[in-house]
């Protein structure tokens, strides 16, 4: 099976005073080409320093991170962070395309194609962020991250911030769209539920340690590692 | 008699033209001792129903009509003097972010003593007591350590733990929690749940818990209220509501929850592609 990214044994360290504190140990994984794969742990497991050191933001202390494919694209939580409030939606999508010279018109054309696959209308392409709601919002930067063709995306906690009704039609618009492009996605999230509805395998982090990681409907089945099980107390079934 | 009951409660926001109805009509009752759960979405107006309660209302935010019996006594025509005799006292209030709420330059022993020095007569060794045992009833190891520490030099988990010790030390009838557990990682939620549940059990303690997230409402609630855009759409016990939902809406909101039931994924075979 094809991978797009393979993470081996890598570890990182933060200056603390005069120490390091690591806060990732000896982490190995691969993400394959057409999947799905949940990343889920509490705050401060790690999980964001790791995304970062995907993208090459923090230095490795030990490891090798290898791409098979371009750089991975990132979703967050509050896309309104990661949006120029400044301009209007289809501006902010043209951007990139802008940058690679891409002719006016066809960038026209590509930006409606993006907004229709990931349910925006015209009228909502051409107004501001701040004018759209909060799934509309994580609706622009799905297709923000996928304007330019990308195949691998990190997906950093994308629904949290969502009510229940708005989360379902995003979750149904990452799976639909993923299917659909072939898409890799690394899917964090703290909601285990979330994780069963989306992904194909899970890997579940703790102390900036890898507990375990299974194949989705297993790992739910028969977790291995008793904080698994500690995630999955209590949980609507 | 109710402990709490809401009846006709409207409110509006005076900022826009014309003024917003953010809550239409709204009625409900609650016992003694019982853990009533108001869930809904944003915009729903469950926050603005339980902040009304305690006269929390920003300055352009109103109740227009209704009434708010606290045991027999209408809340909504007491006077902010008034209101302040009873909060924190017979009702107190816990929010989703404690780092927020508590005061950040005080150590948090004094936090937790502060209902009983504005209302009881207690000496100052007394409170301090008092204060310690809360603090023991919340969980917390080595009291006399945490009673001198400030909210940043503690966890989430640790000030959400003081706050709910601040708001339980005067033995409050009804504790008004709004989204308590939202911010806090599965594991410590849970924790916080069944401290409360724990306190309900042992005090008698009314607990009005306004939540997003039914998975929440459903482990700690005795019944339900539903709300959506200021509206009561459904209430009922527990088993009810999510068993045998009556509304579209609350049918909705429950299909909508990421549970196990379903994957919206056809998963592939394990290892075999």
């Amino acid at each position: 099976m094809k991978k797009v990214l393979e993470v081996k044994q890598v570890s990182v360290s933060y200056k603390e005073g005069k120490s390091r504190k690591e806060v990732l140990k000896d982490i190995s994984f691969e993400v394959r080409e057409n999947e799905i794969l949940g990343l889920v742990g509490e705050s401060g497991c790690g999980k964001s320093t790791l995304s970062k050191a995907i993208l090459g933001f923090v230095k490795t202390d030990e490891g090798e991170i290898v791409h098979h494919t371009e750089r991975p694209q990132m979703i967050f939580q509050d896309p309104f962070s990661s949006l120029n409030p400044s301009k209007r939606v289809e501006w902010i999508l043209e951007e990139p395309l802008r940058m690679q010279k891409i002719p006016k018109e066809r960038r026209k054309q590509k930006v409606l194609a993006m907004g229709e696959k990931v349910g925006l209308t015209t009228e909502q392409l051409r107004r501001y962020p701040r004018e759209l709601s909060g799934g509309q919002r994580q609706r622009v930067s799905i297709a923000a991250a996928l304007i330019q063709g990308a195949k691998f995306i990190i997906a950093d906690e994308p629904v949290s911030a969502l009510d229940v009704t708005i989360q379902k039609q995003i979750m149904e618009l990452m799976v639909h769209l993923q299917e659909e492009m072939g898409l890799s996605i690394l899917f964090i999230s703290h909601d285990l539920n979330v994780i069963y509805q989306m992904c194909d395998r899970v890997m579940v982090m703790k102390d900036g340690k890898i507990e375990e990681q299974q194949d989705t409907e297993d790992l739910f089945a028969h977790p291995k590692s008793s904080y698994t099980k500690l995630l999955l107390e209590g949980l609507p079934q | 008699m109710s402990l709490l009951e809401i009846r006709h409660l409207q409110l509006k926001f005076y900022d826009t033209q014309p003024p917003l109805e953010v809550v239409k009509d709204v009625s409900f009752a609650m016992k003694e001792g019982e853990i009533l759960g108001i869930v809904g979405e944003s915009g729903s107006g469950k926050t603005q129903t339980a902040l009304s309660v305690l006269g929390l209302l920003k300055k352009h935010e109103e109740i227009s009509a209704g009434e708010i019996l606290f045991e027999g006594k209408n809340l909504a025509e007491f006077s902010q003097k008034e209101l302040e005799a009873v909060r924190g006292k017979d009702i107190s209030m816990i929010f989703q972010e404690p780092m927020t709420s508590l005061n950040p330059v005080l150590p948090v022993g004094q936090q937790v003593e502060e209902g009983l020095r504005l209302h009881t007569s207690y000496t100052k060794e007394e409170c301090k007591k008092r204060a310690l045992d809360m603090l023991r009833e919340v969980e917390l190891a080595e009291v006399e350590n945490i009673y001198n520490r400030y909210p940043h030099q503690l966890s989430g988990g640790m000030r959400q733990r003081i706050m709910i010790a601040a708001a339980l030390v005067t033995e409050p009838k009804l504790l008004i929690a709004d989204e308590p557990t939202t911010a806090l990682d599965v594991t410590i939620q849970s924790q916080i749940l069944k401290l409360l549940k724990k306190i309900n059990e042992k005090h008698h303690t009314g607990i009005l818990f306004i939540s997003h997230d039914l998975g929440v409402i459903r482990r700690l609630c005795d019944r339900v209220i539903v709300m959506n855009q200021g509206k009561i759409v459904e209430m009922g016990t527990v088993e009810e509501i999510f068993q045998k939902p009556q509304q579209e809406y609350t049918k909705k909101l429950l299909a909508a929850v990421p549970t196990r039931g379903e994957s919206l994924r056809r998963r592939k075979g394990g290892e075999t592609q």
